[in-house]
C-alpha cells in the first residue's frame, strides 16, 4: 500500500489473547490494517468483539502478543516498558468516562496532559491548558474542579487534556457515551475541527451511530476478526436504517424493509456497495465522502422502483 | 473562589500530593490529628524514659567522690543493702586514697506539718562537715547540720510532704516528725525526685541514727572514696577491687551511673514500658498514615491508571503518594510537637521529673515520623505498582 511506511498504525495480522491455560481466549484474530496520517477511523462492532483490546494494543497500553504492531514509527512487538511508555506520550487518550483528577481544577488537568510530552516549559503550561480550553469552549470554566463542570464540559476538558500535547495521534474509547445528543455532537465536532486544523490522526471506537458521520473510514470489527465494508453495511443496517429514518419520513422506511426479503436486500447492498467502490478515494485535500454519504447512496438505490421490483 | 484562583496563579505547578491531601479536608484533618497524636505519644515516652534515667541517677552524679563502695545486691534507689564501714577504713588503707565519707540511707515515715499525713521520704545521713553533694543550697547549708534533730529538705520533693520549700524561712523553720521523732528543717536544697523517691531529707550521721535506733553506726549504704590528685580513677578502682574483700562493689562513677541505669532498663519493666510505648507510638502512626495514603491510592487507582495511560511514568504517580506521605508526616508533628511542649511543662511542674524537650529528641522524633510516614507510603505504593493502565478503557 503506498505510503504505508509512514502511516501512524500499522498493523499485521495481530493476534491477542486473554487469559492462561484452559481459560486462554483469542479476541483478536489476525487484524491487519493500515491507518494513514490524518484519518479519522471510526472503529465498530458489537460488545466483546475486541474494540477496546485493539485501542489498548494501538495505544501501546498493552504489549502485543503475537503479530506486527507500527505506531508512529515504533515497532510496539518485543518492545520494552518503557518504549511503550514513550509512544503513549505522543498520544492523546480520550477515555469512556474523562477520568479527570478530581483534585484538581479544569486547567490543572490540562497542564497534566501537556507535562507528561516534556516538550512545555512550566511557565508554559498554565498559558497553553488555558488556550486549549478556550479552543474547546471552556475558557470561563478553566479553574473548576471536575465535580462543577456538567457531564459534556468534562468530557470537553477530557479533550484538551488529549489534544493539548499535540499528539500526532488521538484514541478515544466510546468518548460521547456518557453524553446527552447535543453535547456528543459537540464534542465530536470539536475533536474533528482541532484533528483537522493539525492533521492529527484519530481512532474512535463508538456504539454511538450519531456521530458515524465524521468518519472517513470505518473499521468493524466481529469476534475479533476485521469485516469487510460490506460485511460492515450489512451489520450496520440498523444502524443505517436509524441514519435514515432521521432524513426520511420513519414509517416509509420500516414498511420497505418490512416488503424486502434478505436476499434482495444483499444484493441491493452488494450494489451500493460496488457504487461506494466506484467513488474515487479522496485524497488529503479532496473532498470527503463520509458514511452518511454512502447511506445517502444506498438510501437512493433502496428508493429507486425498478430495483425493489427485482 | 477568586482567592484559590490568585493562589493557583502564584504556582505554576501546584504539588499533585498536596492537592489530593486538600481535596479531602476531613480525611486530612484526622490523618494529622493521628499523627499528632503518634508523635506526641513518643515524644512524652521518650520524655518520660529519660527522666527515668536523668532522675534515678541524680545521687550518683551529685555526689562528690572518684570511687563509690556499695553492697554487691542493691541499687541505689531501692532500699540499698547495709556493708560493714570496715571496707571504707580499708580503703582509707589504700595510697591511692585521699579520703573518705560514709553514707547512710534509708526511707523513714515524713509526717506532713499541714495535714499530718504521713508519707515515706529518703533520709540520707552524711558527714555534715564535708561539702560531699553538688547540688543547690548545699554548700551554704550542710554544717547546720551539726545540730541535734535538724534536716535539710529537698524543697523539689513531690508536693505531698507539704509546702515546705514555699513556707520555710530562716526565723522561721518548719517542724514535723520523721519516724515519730521531732525534727526541724534547717534549711533547703534543691534535688528533686525520681521514679524511686518521691523527696529527700539530709541529714548528719549522728541524727540519721536517731531516726533509725535500731540501725547500727557500723552498717553503711554508700561509701565515699576521694582520690589523691593526679591518680586515675579506674586504675584505683583496679587496685582497690583487688585489695578489698569482694563483699562490697568498687565502682567509678561512671560505673556506678552505668550499673543504676542498666538495673532500671533491664531488671525492672519501667525502662522497657516506655521504649515499648514509643515504639507503640510509631507502629499508631503508621497504621494511621498507612489507612490514609491506602484510602488514596484505592480511591484514586482510576485517576492514577489514567496518568500511566496518558504516558507519566511509575515513579510520577508513586511520586504522588510519597509526597502526601512526607506533607503527612510535616503536618502531623508540628502541632504533635507544640502539644508534647505543653505536655512537657506541666508534666514536669507536675511530678517534678526532670522532663525537657531537647533539640536532640526533637529532631529524632522528626526523623522517626519520617522514616514511618515513608515505611507507610511504601507499603501503600504496592498496588500502584500493580496497576494496569489498559484498565481505564
Ligand atoms: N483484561 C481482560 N482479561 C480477560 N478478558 C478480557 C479482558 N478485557 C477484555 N476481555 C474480554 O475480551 C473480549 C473483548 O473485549 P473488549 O473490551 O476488547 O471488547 P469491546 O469490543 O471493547 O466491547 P464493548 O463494546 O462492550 O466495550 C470480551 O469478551 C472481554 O470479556
Ligand atoms: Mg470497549
Amino acid at each position: 500500500m503506498p505510503g504505508s511506511a509512514d502511516a501512524p498504525v500499522v498493523v499485521e495480522n495481530l493476534n491477542h489473547y486473554y487469559g492462561k491455560g484452559p481459560l486462554r481466549r483469542q479476541i483478536l484474530h489476525d487484524v491487519t490494517t493500515t491507518i494513514p496520517a490524518g484519518e479519522i477511523v471510526i472503529v465498530t462492532g458489537p460488545s466483546g468483539s475486541g474494540k477496546t483490546t485493539l485501542l489498548t494494543l494501538v495505544g501501546a497500553l498493552r504489549a502485543p502478543q503475537a503479530g506486527r504492531l507500527r505506531v508512529l514509527g515504533h515497532q510496539l512487538d518485543g518492545a520494552n516498558r518503557t518504549a511503550l511508555e514513550n509512544v503513549r506520550r505522543r498520544i492523546g487518550f480520550i477515555f469512556q468516562s474523562h477520568n479527570l483528577l478530581g483534585a484538581l481544577s479544569a486547567s490543572q488537568n490540562v497542564q497534566l496532559g501537556l507535562r507528561v510530552t516534556g516538550r512545555a516549559a512550566r511557565v508554559e503550561l498554565r498559558r497553553r491548558a488555558e488556550a486549549m480550553l478556550e479552543a474547546v469552549g471552556l475558557a470561563e470554566h478553566a479553574h473548576k474542579r471536575a465535580e462543577q463542570l456538567s457531564g459534556g464540559q468534562r468530557q470537553r476538558v477530557a479533550i484538551a487534556r488529549a489534544l493539548v500535547g499535540e499528539p500526532v495521534m488521538v484514541l478515544a474509547d466510546e468518548p460521547t457515551a456518557s453524553l446527552d445528543k447535543a453535547s456528543g455532537r459537540e464534542v465530536v465536532d470539536r475533536m474533528q475541527s482541532l484533528a483537522r486544523e493539525r492533521g492529527t490522526t484519530i481512532l474512535l471506537v463508538t456504539h454511538d451511530n450519531r456521530i458515524l458521520d465524521v468518519a472517513d473510514r470505518i473499521l468493524h470489527l466481529e469476534d475479533g476478526r476485521l469485516a469487510t465494508f460490506t460485511d460492515a453495511v450489512i451489520a450496520n443496517t440498523q444502524q443505517m436504517m436509524y441514519l435514515l429514518a432521521q432524513n426520511t419520513d420513519r414509517q416509509h422506511v420500516e414498511q420497505l424493509v418490512d416488503a424486502m426479503d434478505e436476499t434482495a436486500f444483499r444484493s441491493t447492498l452488494q450494489g451500493a456497495d460496488a457504487a461506494v467502490a466506484e467513488i474515487p478515494r479522496s485524497d488529503r485535500d479532496g473532498e470527503r465522502r463520509s458514511l452518511p454519504e454512502h447511506a445517502r447512496a444506498v438510501a437512493a438505490r433502496l428508493y429507486a422502483p425498478g430495483r425493489r421490483a427485482a | 473562589m477568586a482567592a484559590e484562583r490568585t493562589w493557583t496563579r502564584l504556582l505554576p505547578s501546584v504539588p499533585l500530593g498536596w492537592l489530593q491531601l486538600w481535596h479531602k479536608p476531613l480525611r486530612l484533618t484526622v490523618a494529622v490529628a493521628g499523627i499528632a497524636f503518634a508523635v506526641l505519644l513518643i515524644l512524652m515516652q521518650l520524655g518520660f524514659r529519660s527522666a527515668l534515667f536523668e532522675s534515678t541517677l541524680r545521687f550518683h552524679e551529685r555526689f562528690r567522690y572518684d570511687i563509690a563502695l556499695f553492697s554487691t545486691d542493691s541499687v541505689f534507689i531501692v532500699r540499698p543493702a547495709p556493708f560493714t564501714i570496715r571496707r571504707l577504713y580499708e580503703a582509707m588503707g589504700s595510697p591511692d586514697v585521699e579520703s573518705v565519707s560514709p553514707v547512710y540511707i534509708f526511707p523513714a515515715t515524713w509526717k506532713n506539718p499541714w495535714t499530718n499525713a504521713r508519707r515515706s521520704i529518703n533520709a540520707v545521713g552524711i558527714d555534715p562537715t564535708r561539702n560531699v553533694l553538688d547540688t543547690p543550697g548545699f554548700a551554704d547549708t550542710h554544717s547546720r547540720l551539726v545540730g541535734q534533730d535538724v534536716v535539710l529538705f529537698d524543697r523539689a520533693s513531690r508536693p505531698e510532704f507539704g509546702p515546705v520549700g514555699e513556707s520555710w524561712r530562716p526565723d522561721a523553720p518548719v517542724s514535723t516528725e520523721i519516724n515519730d521523732r521531732a525534727v526541724s528543717v534547717v534549711g533547703l536544697v534543691e534535688i528533686g525526685p525520681s521514679f524511686g523517691i518521691d523527696g529527700t531529707v539530709l541529714t548528719s550521721v549522728d541524727n540519721w541514727l536517731r531516726l533509725f535506733p535500731d540501725r547500727s553506726r557500723n552498717q553503711i549504704q554508700l561509701g565515699l572514696v576521694t582520690l589523691k590528685p593526679g591518680v586515675d580513677a579506674s586504675d584505683a578502682r583496679d587496685r582497690l577491687r583487688s585489695y578489698l574483700p569482694a563483699d562490697v562493689l568498687v565502682m567509678t562513677k561512671a560505673d556506678f551511673a552505668a550499673r543504676e541505669k542498666a538495673y532500671w532498663n533491664g531488671a525492672t519493666p519501667i525502662g522497657y514500658v516506655f521504649a515499648f510505648g514509643a515504639i507503640m507510638g510509631l507502629v499508631v502512626g503508621a497504621i494511621i498514615v498507612y489507612q490514609i495514603l491506602f484510602a488514596d491510592v484505592s480511591e484514586h487507582l482510576r485517576e492514577y491508571a489514567t496518568l500511566r495511560a496518558i504516558g507519566y511514568r511509575n515513579r510520577f504517580v508513586s511520586g504522588i503518594v510519597l509526597q502526601q506521605a512526607a506533607i503527612l508526616a510535616v503536618l502531623g508533628y508540628l502541632p504533635g510537637m507544640a502539644a508534647a511542649w505543653f505536655l512537657y511543662r506541666s508534666a514536669a511542674h507536675a511530678t517534678r521529673l526532670p522532663l525537657h524537650l531537647t533539640t536532640d529528641r526533637a529532631l529524632t522524633v522528626f526523623v522517626l515520623t519520617l522514616v514511618m510516614c515513608a515505611l507507610s507510603g511504601f507499603l501503600a505504593l504496592r498496588k500502584v505498582r500493580r496497576l494496569d493502565p489498559a484498565e481505564v478503557f
